[in-house]
């Protein structure tokens, strides 16, 4: 295990959240983002892509963000490890790392977050350097801004590769990523996200490209790495059993916007939102695969061309003239704990619908 | 490689008997599908499952008559097609591939691409293939209007349909999905599926659908049949496959695909390393290095895809007799 | 597309634009069919525009400045500059556009035969192709014209035999990759022949790049013709030509130093015009 800096001053053992109502263990706060709003430049002008998203992730937990093609989920790991490109660019919001605050955008932002903050990618090939040995790329990071020396970078690398379960970690320092399969450069990629002992590690869709046998590994290693290294991992994904494999919270996207955020077990067995409700409805789980799936009806609208009031109304069964009007806020519904909320102002109706 | 294969019967729809097919690669010859057999009936879904490297892909463009393989034979109706397919032959199987983004020709229009087909196999011409256009439209679920269009039009979920009709307008008798949504947004992934159900129960279509998706697998096939480094493990019905898998590897799966209702509940089965490349394949059961059941025989001696006791299944496993559930 | 991309998709996907709508948006594509339009406007209008024939010689007022009746001057020869610069153009402009019509044709067939059927055919053809490429091409051109004489039809030939490798070449690598695509792979599958197969769903969509080079081939033509001119084996005279023009103009630089640079001017803009068009169709034509 590799040694602490300590640089918050926190201890490695950490009880684990508990499942049922998501709140930790009295701990600082890894990541509080609060109002974060992302817009985009399009043909006719700037839209809003990601609109006023708050969350909080305790270390060692796993908070998850769903949502389908186009929801902003990945815009809003973008924005928060600040690598949006061009045509997007934050709007408002703040973002804390450890309570304290980061600045949005610019130079200033990355070197805020540098070896604070990691992320890993859905495709691994293109994430790793084709060029440069798997060594020397989990090393490089470490020695330019831990100051270590070349001895002691290659042999953090060696650890690190122990650490993400590679087997003969010293062979595989000195191989190229083209000579691995996809899962070890996925454990690669862990290794490099990890090789600055970040607190905060940024998922998205990391598995999607993977076997079902090797994704499984993966997302047990990052279940694994969170509990033993206190990290707060905030995985992104359309999968919703995926989620629930790894999440201990769970939030729902929908064209920018939260929908319903809550533990998953709350949030993914009993929704009170329309559109959770809906997307479950849509998929075949493997356990209950008798149910027809029911597709939701409508198709997902363009940020250019959003309804007012709930965008989500228009497909919505639960609709009403009101849902126009107004933007629902996330709330709490009566009789559901009150880390569950849903922005839905019908959400009363469907808790044990 | 299997025991006799299921005896043809006068049912037989599709026929695949020891198929291999071999490919030249730069690390030596790769054998892609290693002596697969099954058979298919009218209005019956088969649904074949595995991870990369397996075969699936390969062996359902074999059928497709997109690829010779180089050993085995692939009946239809009963009549030989393995080698040479006339045109007409080429009408009863038609693929739907994957990726709704590059299957469909970007300079066609919805219309041409329809009526290039029908036109081909003198099915229908002039105001009548106007009229199969517009049916073929209605199946798929899409509006007339659609005719018009070109791909680049049409969003991910709308292309597969599309491809769909194109696969329908031949009039073939089996349709090959190949990962028909594993492109697609989850929302969309539903009325696809739902899609391929009402023409199983409209059309009687006999369904080869490839996925990597258990649960979409478990819903909509009747029969699946498990690869692993292009062999069938096992071959079952549903409820076999599903309720009382006799396959080490069947198992893993099952244990390894992510869940909604519970966290990862059961038996956690997990595989240690990954699938070897298709080139290096381990001697014996290709199976035994990340096999939890493995013993030296495994190693030495492949085990023949041979009925299981107390069950219908056939299954590529010296324990095959073995029960894990119950 | 990744899940970034399809979140920052530029054109939404319902929205269907236009070949012609594209085309009016590219700034590139509009720049460059303006200036090519106005040239040809004025090479097809040259009766109407030339204040004089382009031929007739004047040996009262040869290398006469700028005036009313000759407003470039004239040249060595008394001939009106103007007439002949009007002239000129639709000497070059048919030769480049001729020129590369068999190279056109006959290498993208070449291409799409070798790349689709690969095996021997491919091999032989693209060794062949090597040969051709490896020589020096000027060099090529000049010896050609050499053995078969100098005129126009000498230009025609060389450049048949000459420039055909390069569409080739790049319509063989453009269908070794639409050769394995899905819809390709799905037409074959429904039976349909390989003449089909190769007319509607390879070529159409290939075939783009040897448009855009193509534009970009007539420049080099051009170029060439006014070096061969220059040199004394392209268009011969009395027949205006740019090339021609440069050349013999060289000798009164310092006299009349707009003899040589007025039709060089000339072949710049018109390379410039067709390389904007070449650069928007790439960008016009792309699905």
């Amino acid at each position: 295990m590799i040694p602490r800096e300590g640089r918050s001053g926190r201890g490695s053992t950490r009880s684990r959240p508990d499942e049922t109502t998501g709140a930790g263990a009295p701990a600082g706060l890894a990541l509080a983002v609060e109002g974060l709003t992302v817009s985009v430049q399009r043909q006719d002008g700037r839209h809003v892509a990601v609109d006023d998203v708050s969350f909080e992730v305790v270390g060692g937990s796993a908070f998850g963000l769903v949502g389908e093609s186009g929801s902003g989920k990945s815009l809003t790991l973008r924005a928060l490890i600040s690598l949006l490109p061009p045509p997007a660019r934050v709007e408002g919001g703040s973002v804390f790392l450890h309570g304290r605050r980061l600045p949005p955008a610019g130079r200033q932002a990355r070197r805020a977050r540098r070896g604070e903050m990691a992320m890993i990618f859905q495709d691994s090939l293109s994430a790793l350097n084709p060029v440069q040995g798997i060594g020397g790329q989990i090393a490089e990071a470490p020695q330019r801004l831990l100051g270590l020396s070349r001895r002691r970078a290659w042999d953090r690398a060696i650890e690190l590769l122990r650490l993400v379960g590679i087997p003969d970690p010293a062979s595989t320092a000195h191989a190229y990523p083209h000579q691995i399969s996809g899962g070890m450069r996925q454990r690669v990629a862990i290794a490099i996200a990890l090789s600055t002992e970040p607190s905060v590690l940024l998922c998205d869709e990391p598995t999607t490209a993977l076997d079902v046998t090797v994704q499984a590994q993966i997302l047990d290693l990052l279940d694994d790495l969170r509990r033993r290294l206190d990290l707060a991992i905030v995985f992104v994904s359309h999968d919703l059993a995926v989620i629930r494999q790894l999440c201990d919270e769970t939030a729902v996207m929908y064209t920018g916007r939260l929908v319903e955020t809550g533990p998953s077990a709350s949030v993914l067995a009993e929704p009170i939102h329309p559109y959770t409700r809906g997307l479950l409805a849509a998929i075949v789980d493997l356990d209950d695969p008798v149910g027809a799936p029911t597709p939701i009806p409508g198709s997902l609208p363009d940020i250019e061309r959003l309804p007012p009031g709930c965008t989500f109304h228009p497909r919505c069964f639960l609709a009403t003239a009101e849902c126009a009007a107004t933007v629902p806020e996330l709330a709490p519904a009566a009789g559901v704990a009150e880390n569950h909320r849903s922005a839905c102002i019908h959400r009363d109706r469907l808790v044990h619908a | 490689m299997s025991a006799a294969p299921e005896p043809v019967q006068a049912a037989d729809l599709l026929t695949v008997e020891e198929i291999t097919v071999r490919f030249a690669s730069k690390a030596g010859e790769l054998v892609a599908v290693e002596g697969a057999s099954f058979s298919l009936r009218h209005g019956e879904t088969l649904g074949l499952v595995g991870e990369s490297g397996c075969g699936k892909s390969t062996l359902a463009r074999c059928i497709a008559g997109l690829l010779p393989p180089d050993s085995g034979r692939i009946l239809l109706h009963g009549s030989d097609v393995t080698r040479a397919r006339a045109r007409s032959d080429r009408r009863m199987v038609q693929i739907v591939f994957q990726d709704p983004y590059s299957s469909l020709n970007p300079r066609l229009s919805v219309r041409s691409t329809l009526k290039e087909l029908l036109a081909v196999h003198g099915l229908a011409r002039g105001a009548a293939a106007e009229r199969r256009c517009r049916e073929l439209m209605a199946l798929v679920g899409l509006p007339a209007g659609a005719l018009d269009g070109y791909p680049n039009a049409f969003s991910g979920g709308q292309r597969q349909r599309i491809a769909v009709a194109r696969a329908l307008a031949v009039e073939p008798e089996v349709i090959v999905a190949d990962e028909p949504t594993s492109a697609l947004d989850v929302s969309v992934q539903a009325t696809i599926l739902a899609l391929f159900e009402s023409l199983r129960s409209q059309l009687g279509l006999g369904i080869v659908m490839i996925s990597h998706n258990l649960a979409a697998i478990r819903h909509l096939c009747d029969r699946i049949a498990v690869m692993y480094l292009g062999r069938i493990v096992e071959l079952g019905d549903r409820s076999e496959i599903f309720g009382d898998p006799r396959h080490p590897y069947t198992l893993a799966l099952l244990a390894a695909s992510p869940r909604i209702r519970q966290a990862a509940g059961g038996a956690r089965v997990r595989l240690s390393g990954e699938p070897p490349s298709p080139a290096r394949k381990p001697s014996g059961c290709h199976f035994h290095p990340r096999c939890p059941r493995a013993e030296d025989r495994c190693s030495i001696e492949s085990p023949l895809l041979a009925v299981a006791s107390d069950s219908h299944a056939l299954v590529a496993c010296h324990f095959r007799d073995e029960r894990h559930t119950g | 597309m990744n899940a970034v991309e399809a979140e920052l998709e530029l054109e939404p996907v319902r929205r269907r634009s236009a070949l012609w709508r594209r085309a009016r948006r590219s700034p590139a594509l509009l720049a460059g069919a303006v200036i090519i339009g106005l040239i040809v406007a004025a090479a097809a209008l040259a009766p109407v525009l030339s204040p004089a024939p382009p031929n007739q010689q004047d040996l009262f007022h040869v290398l006469g400045g700028f005036s009313s009746q000759h407003p470039l001057g004239t040249d060595e020869l008394g001939r009106d500059e103007l007439s002949r610069l009007l002239y000129g153009a639709r000497t070059d402009l048919r030769v480049g556009v001729v020129a590369i019509l068999f190279p056109f044709f006959f290498g993208t067939a070449v291409g799409t035969i070798a790349g689709f059927y690969g095996g021997v055919v491919d091999a032989v053809t693209m060794r062949i192709v090597d040969v051709v490429i490896a020589f020096p091409f000027y060099v090529l051109v000049i010896g050609l014209v050499f053995v078969i004489g100098p005129g126009i039809r000498g230009i025609y030939l060389a450049f048949a035999v000459v420039d055909w490798v390069i569409y080739a070449r790049a319509i063989r690598s453009t269908t070794l990759v639409v050769r394995d695509s899905d819809y390709v792979a799905a037409a074959r599958g429904a039976g349909l022949s390989d003449l089909r197969v190769l007319t509607r769903h390879v070529l159409p969509n290939t075939v783009n790049q040897a448009i855009v080079y193509a534009m970009n081939d007539i420049v080099l033509v051009i170029v060439a013709v006014v070096t061969l001119g220059y040199l004394g084996l392209g268009v011969q005279p009395p027949t205006a030509d740019w090339g021609t023009m440069i050349s013999a103009g060289q000798d009164f630089l310092t006299t009349n130093w707009t003899l040589a640079t007025i039709p060089g001017l000339a072949v710049v803009v018109t390379g410039l015009g067709l390389s904007l068009i070449g650069d928007g169709l790439a960008t016009v034509l792309r699905p």
